[in-house]
């Protein structure tokens, strides 16, 4: 049996073992307890370049749209209408906010495994249900729909942050600009804004989606074991960059806004 | 096998229906305030929909009930008599469903859910040679309500299954999760058990997560493993013979495993263990996973409106708070449920 599965070549295996090679690199340096050297040479709060790599208007048939390239995730996001609510949907006086996520089968490193990540949309919906003004567009419904080209690591972070850059283009009335940075804990070490492979051997991850004009999160989610100080900080951490990322953000929909002109 | 205490009393206080009540409850008022039961018929479709736990009337609350729920928050005395931060009446039943590997269930009050854990032996992932697998899913019946018929009830049941993975699977290399996955082989590479943890609501009157994950919590207690002989063939290649024992079974340390307290924001309030209507009244909620050592193992919020950083620090660590006196009672009701049996 082992002869025949030698002979053809199996990208799941080869990927698997690959990843423990790097999985048990990360464990010596654990182990030794000092910084190391992050696979692309960031520093451990040093978040992925993001100053050229987030355009607005990708698609010309939605009202708006962006497209957001951090490392290897590549994400683009489109926001259709205000349009007329479906038939079925009973009368509402607010508008309605429809989010949709989804992955090209050929994002992950094995094919179709982005399925996995089903709650994304409801994720979504509820990281920007609070700052969208909803009460502007009674009766209708704006579609927010993320398509993840390539997933590199942190991807609903990015994708928060880009339906909100996709959202002001479509000049969809809102309290602020949305932006998302999520944290991974190893060992008493933080890291902003994983790869994949960070996030494939973390302890516990952190992400937390901010409007920083106003001040408010409007999503936190955390996973593994925490301490209450390694809270504080990491949230604190995540909300500095999520500040700076929206500067950035702000910065560019001035720009292209001036472009137009 | 079993975790049995012989020599444990009942020394709670029992109520009319003969359950152990919640120590720190309050004895109930001489005249229960009776509101009507209110459906939350909510228009977004990712929102938190609950529905009445009776099939009574199915109207929305009026301004005056809205009101009156908001005012007796902020007074500290709800509208059933409890304070802010306490628990409805729990009561714990394990083994009820006898073809589980462990099964429990649990009610809060008027909500009642029942967990199971089955295992089966399956193959570990290519990823992960060396750790079992684990799976959390939780059904809403429409026997419990009649909003959780058809698509709804898919949105709310993913959205639960969702919080409970997150708060009990930890991360991704196992640190602060509820089951040690490594001790879920059996050979590694080759063969390990898959847990499938299934949640049902029997009834529903708010605070579903947290009366889940301590279902969970009880149901992992009473999960006995089948003990499992391999005989190891002479070429490693070859599949491995497994024998499951049907006599022998290896309990869990379910020490490590965290409970979930959801604090409801009311007006400038937190509460705890919301019932539906006041579940309706709330703007936002942070469920947060505590376990026995005060570690938060996971956190999720709720609830669209935004929330200020130093609310939900402030949040976290109420949670942390009642999450211990939670725990310590849970704990009590599981051993006399031990040994009831």
């Amino acid at each position: 049996m082992s002869a025949a599965t030698a002979g053809t070549y199996s990208p799941a295996a080869a990927a698997g073992e690959k990843r423990r090679e790097r999985k048990e690199e990360l464990r010596r340096h654990l182990a030794e307890d000092a910084d190391w050297p992050r696979a692309d040479g960031r520093s451990f709060h040093d978040c992925r370049p993001a100053l050229q790599l987030m355009q607005t208007g990708p698609t010309t048939a939605a009202s708006g749209s962006a497209y957001a390239e951090f490392g290897k995730t590549k994400v683009i996001v489109s926001v259709f209408g205000p349009r007329e609510s479906k038939k079925a949907m009973l009368y509402s006086d607010t508008g309605r906010l429809n989010c949709n996520v989804s992955y090209t089968t050929f994002a992950t490193p094995i094919r179709g495994q982005g399925t996995d990540n089903k709650e994304y949309s409801a994720m979504l919906h509820k990281a920007l249900e609070g700052a969208v003004m909803l009460h502007t567009f009674p009766k209708t419904t704006v579609d927010v729909f993320a398509l993840v080209l390539e997933s590199g690591g942190s991807d609903l972070p990015i994708i928060i942050s880009c339906a909100s850059l996709a959202l002001a283009d479509a000049g969809i009335m809102m309290y602020d600009l949305v932006t998302s940075v999520s944290v991974s804990c190893f060992g008493k070490n933080i890291i902003i804004d994983p790869t994949s492979d960070e996030e494939a051997w973390q302890d516990g991850s952190l992400m937390v989606a901010y409007m920083p004009s106003r001040k408010e999160i409007t999503q936190l989610t955390l996973t593994g074991e925490w301490s209450d100080g390694k809270i504080t900080n990491a949230v604190e951490l995540c909300m500095d960059a999520c500040s700076k990322l929206c500067d950035i953000l702000r910065e560019h929909l001035k720009d292209a806004s001036s472009l137009a002109e | 096998m079993r975790q049995s205490a012989p020599g444990f009393q009942r020394n709670g206080p029992l109520d009319s229906t003969g359950l152990p009540r919640y120590p720190s409850l309050r004895p109930p008022p001489p005249a229960r305030i009776s509101i009507p039961r209110a459906a939350v018929l909510s228009s977004c479709c990712f929102r938190l929909r609950y529905a009445p736990a009776a099939p009574s009337t199915m109207v929305g609350l009026s301004e005056g009930e809205k009101h009156f729920i908001r005012g007796g928050i902020a007074q500290d005395l709800r509208t059933d008599g409890r304070r802010r931060l306490q628990f409805r009446a729990i009561s714990v039943e394990t083994g009820v469903i006898l073809q589980a590997n462990g099964s429990a269930r649990v009610r809060l009050g008027a909500t009642e859910v029942i967990a199971t854990v089955k295992a089966e032996l399956g193959k570990p992932s290519i990823l992960h040679p060396d750790k079992g697998k684990v799976s959390i899913f939780v059904d809403c019946s429409p026997t419990a309500a009649p909003m959780f018929e058809g698509r709804g009830s898919e949105e709310f049941s993913a959205e639960l299954s969702v919080a409970l993975q997150r708060c009990l699977l930890g991360g991704k290399s196992g640190a602060g999760a509820a089951i040690d996955l490594s001790s879920l082989i059996v050979i590694d590479g080759k063969v390990c058990w898959d847990l499938y943890i299934d949640g049902l609501v029997v009834s529903s009157d708010g605070n579903l997560l947290d009366a889940l994950a301590a279902a969970i919590k009880v149901a992992l207690s009473d999960t006995g493993i089948p003990k499992v002989n391999v005989s190891l063939s002479a070429t490693t290649d070859e599949e491995p013979e497994v024998d499951v024992s049907d006599e022998e079974f290896l309990q869990f340390d379910t020490s490590s495993v965290p409970v979930i307290v959801t604090l409801m924001k009311v007006g400038k309030h937190y509460i705890v263990d919301a019932a539906s209507e006041e579940e309706s009244q709330m703007s936002s909620a942070v469920s947060v996973s505590v376990n026995r050592h005060g570690q938060i193992c996971g956190l999720i919020k709720r609830g669209g409106a935004g929330l200020d950083p130093t609310v939900i620090f402030d949040m976290i660590s109420v949670a942390k708070h009642v999450s211990q006196q939670f725990i310590s009672v849970l704990d009590s009701e599981i051993l006399a449920a031990e040994a009831a049996r």
